[in-house]
């Protein structure tokens, strides 16, 4: 039988798994064809669960999951019909929500996995199957933009002398889920005043993508809606969703471009 | 807008719409407001979004969506042709629109392997000009009925 354990390995695999803040989703899986074992003993290490299995099927899974906890995702990952056994150490009392929530040990029957559906299988491709894992989706975008060290080029290309690179970097960093980041806010904040116009543009979308606060939102927008250029206006109203208070400011710009893309705006908003 | 973790920009907005592609009665769309800054960005500014597809246990009984299904249209006219191209596991569609204004493009239908999952969105045009467009979409069962749906702006030029 088949363990994986909590461990120091980093395990490269199409798959990302990380912790959040946000109620309900505290864990969150995305995997796209990725190898079911190897997907499960980096999600063993990544929770400091033992995961005990024997035979797995050798399929290649895509998968979207978002839960409280690591047996919700479990359920999501591997199908809510899945039978599993549950090791508690130092609990007391009867409270299911506890206990679902501190596991030490989970035994994974693969006798209760559920077999891929044959209409999904591909004839040239058996290790494909229907992807059962996807029940929401996940609130965030994993790409190889998390790790550390491409958000440190980032930033260091935010600060580039040739404003091409500086444009592109906010574009990047706008897709980071680093609302908590000081150092990618700082860079994203201060490009509002950048003196290409372009990187303005993008510093407006950037901060409508990682803003945790509306009323600074609210400023910077107001402030891109004063701004010269053209493009950053619109990149401004662009960056607007309902705040028909600012729609209605871009009303009395003096380019009917912006005028009339604030107008269907405001109509779109009026319509949902 | 506020964000704070949550990378979705575009919230799930329903609308009471009459499609003419075979559905009766009310159905639910999405829709996305957005400019392409060619004036600003050049010809070559394209807006890249990922629209996800998802089981919704309110949606369709929760049934796995077959397809992704959208449609395009200016909300202002310019002098560039506006092309929307959508693709996932290797399946690619696309449609262009003129220069006039408030006329929807043909439906485009993307139905890969596997119709639950991300498909890839890129809005680009032929000038240097700036656009303003509006998409409609929406994630559909095999039997038609919608299913979760849900968008992503990755690249917004």
């Amino acid at each position: 039988m088949a363990t994986a354990s909590g461990g120091n390995t980093i395990v490269q695999a199409p798959f990302v798994i990380r912790q959040s803040a946000i109620p309900e989703a505290e864990w969150m899986l995305e995997a796209e064809q990725a190898d079911l074992h190897g997907l499960l003993r980096s999600f063993s290490e990544r929770s400091g669960i033992k995961f005990h299995y024997a035979a797995l099927p050798t399929v290649k899974v895509d998968a979207t999951c978002a839960g409280p906890t690591v047996i919700t995702i479990l359920r999501c990952l591997l199908g809510a019909e899945t039978n599993m056994l549950f090791h508690y150490a130092g609990l007391a009392g009867n409270d299911t929500n506890e206990q679902e929530r501190q596991p030490k040990e989970i035994w994974i029957l693969a006798s209760s996995l559920s077999p891929p559906p044959i209409a999904s299988v591909r004839p040239s491709d058996c290790g494909s199957t229907e992807s059962k894992g996807i029940s929401r989706p996940v609130e965030s975008v994993q790409n190889e933009l998390t790790k550390e060290q491409d958000v440190d080029f980032l930033l260091r290309q935010a600060d580039s002398e040739d404003p091409e690179k500086r444009m592109n970097a906010l574009a990047g960093l706008a897709r980071l889920d680093k609302a908590d980041s000081p150092e990618v806010y700082d860079a994203v904040a201060r490009s509002i005043s950048d003196n290409d116009a372009r990187v303005r543009g993008q510093a407006v979308y950037a901060l409508s993508q990682i803003e945790n606060d509306p009323n600074a939102l609210n400023n910077y927008l107001q402030q891109a809606l004063q701004d010269s250029e053209l493009g950053v206006r619109l990149m401004a109203i662009d960056a607007i969703e309902s705040d028909t208070a600012l729609l209605q400011q871009a009303l009395q710009d003096n380019d009917s471009s912006v005028r009339d893309y604030a107008a269907s705006k405001l109509q779109a908003i009026m319509q949902h | 807008m506020k964000k704070t973790n949550k990378f979705i920009k575009r919230n799930l907005t329903l609308a009471a719409l009459s499609l003419g592609i075979g559905m009766t009665g009310q159905v639910s769309a999405h829709d996305l407001n957005q400019s392409l800054i060619g004036g600003f960005f050049g010809a070559s500014a394209t807006d890249l979004s990922m629209i996800q597809c998802f089981s919704d246990p309110g949606l369709g009984g929760g049934a796995a969506a077959a397809k992704l299904s959208l449609r395009v249209r200016k909300s202002q006219g310019s002098s560039s042709f506006l092309n929307v191209t959508v693709m996932k596991d290797g399946v690619a569609k696309s449609t262009v629109i003129g220069q006039t204004p408030n006329v929807w493009s043909p439906w485009i239908q993307v139905a890969p392997q596997q119709g639950n999952g991300n498909y890839m969105m890129t809005v680009s045009q032929t000038h240097a000009v700036n656009s303003f467009y509006t998409i409609e979409y929406h994630c559909e069962s095999a039997g038609g009925a919608h299913t979760g749906t849900s968008l992503v702006t990755l690249q917004n030029q």
